[in-house]
């Protein structure tokens, strides 16, 4: 597993102690947190939440460096173990109530992990994956994927994003196509989501018959 | 429809309901594995990310009560980091928080010593 690097672990350090301090050390602390993390959150944050605008999402790496500031304010921050996990966290979570806060459709996390199941029950599909999981290319396949995902532009990149929040009975394409005028005030065709969403599911599968070959 | 459209359909599902879960983003935490492509080398963010981040971060808070976290509209943009918030509850903390946190303080501050000096 990977673990900070030596001067991240440092740095990280220098921070909790900093936020135990004085208001200049707490600045001071913030700051260093800033510097070090500010553009890998807001890379990370385009990677998962490429319908959100870099406007949106600045403001939410902005928001988890308060959120932290805050903490050691009312005193409840966790100085026991490393803070930029928690930004992370921080950052994504708001990311993800600012995507349901315009979306009335999402539903509950649990709901999507649950259901899956139901989709791969006497397919094909289903039973490549349930090989993959026992090779151990799953990981491995949803890598790729999203690395590829993240590649992306424009119409393809959307429709991605609006796959990742619900199943395919859920909503329809046309419902897809509102679900992204909502999320990226673009308008884009019934006819294009169908194309973006047989070229995703090509480009799955060639990458899991790749993986199992 | 034929059966062998139905199965088609039911293969197509399948996988959309794959790409569903490889690419939901759900509210755990971000774990060491997620967070390790975006602190290795250097970070390459779009034009626009740049700008946003640029207008946004160097930014001052105005010392307003946090139950309000600030929202885009409400981040000042200025060159500076400034103060943020330097208020604390009106009544303080009790004096068995405050001993608490300086003792937090030296063991940190001692583990940092320790660091320095098994790197130096």
């Amino acid at each position: 597993m990977w673990v900070a690097n030596a001067d991240d672990e440092e740095l990280d350090l220098r921070a909790r102690i900093g936020l135990l301090g004085t208001d200049e050390e707490r600045e001071q602390a913030v700051k260093l947190l800033v510097t070090r993390f500010q553009r890998p959150i807001m890379k990370f944050l385009a990677s998962r939440f490429a319908d959100l605008s870099s406007d949106d999402r600045a403001s939410i790496v902005h928001d988890a460096f308060l959120t932290v500031h805050q903490k050691a304010l009312d005193r409840t921050l966790n100085v026991d173990s490393s803070l930029h996990p928690l930004l992370f966290t921080v950052a994504k979570r708001r990311a993800i109530d600012l995507r349901r806060k315009t979306s009335r459709r999402i539903r509950a996390d649990a709901e999507l992990t649950e259901e899956v199941g139901q989709y791969l029950a006497g397919t094909e599909t289903g039973r490549d994956w349930r090989l993959a999981v026992t090779l151990a290319k799953a990981d491995e396949i949803r890598d790729e994927f999203r690395k590829f995902v993240s590649s992306l532009k424009g119409q393809q990149r959307r429709v991605a994003s609006v796959m990742a929040d619900f199943l395919p009975d859920w909503l329809t394409d046309q419902e897809i196509s509102e679900e992204i005028f909502i999320r990226s005030k673009m308008r884009i065709t019934v006819m294009e989501v169908k194309g973006a969403k047989n070229a995703l599911m090509a480009k799955f599968r060639e990458i899991m018959k790749r993986k199992l070959t | 429809m034929t059966e062998s459209d139905n199965s088609k359909r039911k293969e197509d599902k399948a996988v959309q309901a794959l790409i569903s879960a490889a690419l939901h983003v759900g509210g755990e935490e971000v774990t060491a594995d997620e967070m390790r492509p975006y602190l290795c080398g250097e970070v390459e963010l779009s034009a626009e990310d740049e700008t946003a981040l640029n207008r946004v971060i160097p930014s001052l808070v105005s010392e307003r009560s946090q139950s309000n976290l600030p929202i885009q509209s409400d981040v000042v943009g200025t060159e500076e980091f400034m103060a943020l918030h330097r208020k604390q509850p009106g009544q303080g903390f009790s004096a068995k928080t405050e001993e608490e946190v300086k003792r937090k303080r030296e063991e940190l501050l001692a583990e940092l010593r320790k660091k320095k000096k098994g790197s130096g």
